[in-house]
């Protein structure tokens, strides 16, 4: 056998192996295009569903502020009844302290009394208005959970537009996210002792 | 002290509402507020503050740049701000002092909190 035969032979066993090869490669891409096409619907289901989950999430901020709203309509009345109620019975008081009345002193006893009462139960009602800042500081956390969420639908819809052979334009991802004011670490519990804010402040004023 | 105008500005209407209770428990009662700095801003053209409190994340205009606003502004450069907000890192609490807050509460306060940071400010300017 001369040197081009062999080269030949050579070849030819390399094409027929090299056929082999890419035969098992296309195979093996038109598996991968399958799975990826059976992909598709639910990538599509789920980025369909991710705007009704944030419009569910839009509406327990709407409905817990509109509750914390009539519960603070009720604290703010219980605060303003009581001031009302603390000048009658202070008009009650001298009142009293002008009477001759022999139990005079026993009732001067009693509307302070009254007072003291009253006071503490104004107090409570600003405890109670204290512990409505929850509202606030869990709606931040909403939004940042939506915020999130929107972050996987651009996601998404990248991947489906890449299916498509296409490329979403940034204009188009960005009108998919709505502006959102929040803290992305505000805690009701973890935030910092007051007097720690007070030193960091200290310490910023002095340098 | 009862003459004192302050300007709350917070994008929460719930938070507003706390701010404006509290004050007026501390004895304030002149009390205007705004949604966001830039709301704020419009405000203060067209009436004058002695105080300003303000939160950090709302939209439009946020509260750093509306404190940085104020203090390069002429009319309001030594206006006394209080920050009332839910970031409570060290790094932000430097930022905003550096960038002109007088004071800062983290939220969830207390009125007491509220009266003792703005008696501190208001003998300290």
């Amino acid at each position: 056998m001369s040197g081009n035969e062999t080269k030949d032979v050579y070849s030819g066993q390399f094409s027929s192996k090299l056929r082999v090869e890419l035969e098992q490669l296309t195979g093996s891409i038109n598996d991968i295009m399958k799975n990826m096409r059976k992909m598709q619907n639910p990538i599509l289901e789920s980025s369909e569903q991710l705007p009704v989950a944030n419009e569910q999430l839009d509406k327990i901020t709407a409905q817990t502020e509109q509750a914390t709203h009539k519960m603070l309509d009720m604290v703010e009345q219980i605060i303003e009844h009581q001031e009302q109620m603390t000048i009658l019975s202070d008009e009650f008081g001298k009142f009293l302290k002008r009477s001759r009345s022999k139990d005079r002193d026993v009732f001067i006893e009693k509307v302070k009394r009254i007072n003291e009462m009253s006071s503490i139960s104004q107090n409570n009602a600003f405890v109670i208005m204290d512990a409505l800042q929850f509202q606030d500081i869990t709606s931040q956390q909403i939004q940042h959970a939506s915020s999130l969420l929107e972050d996987i639908g651009v996601r998404l819809q990248h991947l489906l537009a890449a299916f498509d052979g296409k490329e979403l334009s940034d204009d188009i991802v960005l009108a998919k996210k709505k502006d959102r004011a929040y803290d992305p670490n505000a805690d009701l519990y973890d935030g910092k002792d007051q007097n720690e804010v007070d030193n960091i402040v200290n310490q910023v004023v002095k340098s | 002290m009862a003459d004192l105008k302050i300007l709350a500005v917070d994008d929460s209407p719930t938070m507003r509402r706390i701010i404006i209770n509290s004050l007026k428990k501390a004895g304030y009662s002149d009390v205007q507020e705004a949604t966001d700095g830039k709301d704020a801003l419009a405000k203060m053209k067209v009436n004058s503050f002695d105080f300003v409190i303000t939160d950090w994340n709302m939209p439009e205009m946020d509260g750093m740049t509306f404190v940085t606003n104020l203090r390069s502004s002429a009319d309001h450069k030594s206006i006394p701000i209080l920050m009332v907000t839910t970031r409570s890192v060290q790094d932000d609490i430097v930022e905003a002092v550096k960038a002109g807050v007088n004071s800062y509460i983290v939220k969830p306060f207390t009125p007491d909190t509220l009266k003792e940071k703005i008696e501190q400010v208001l003998a300290s300017v």
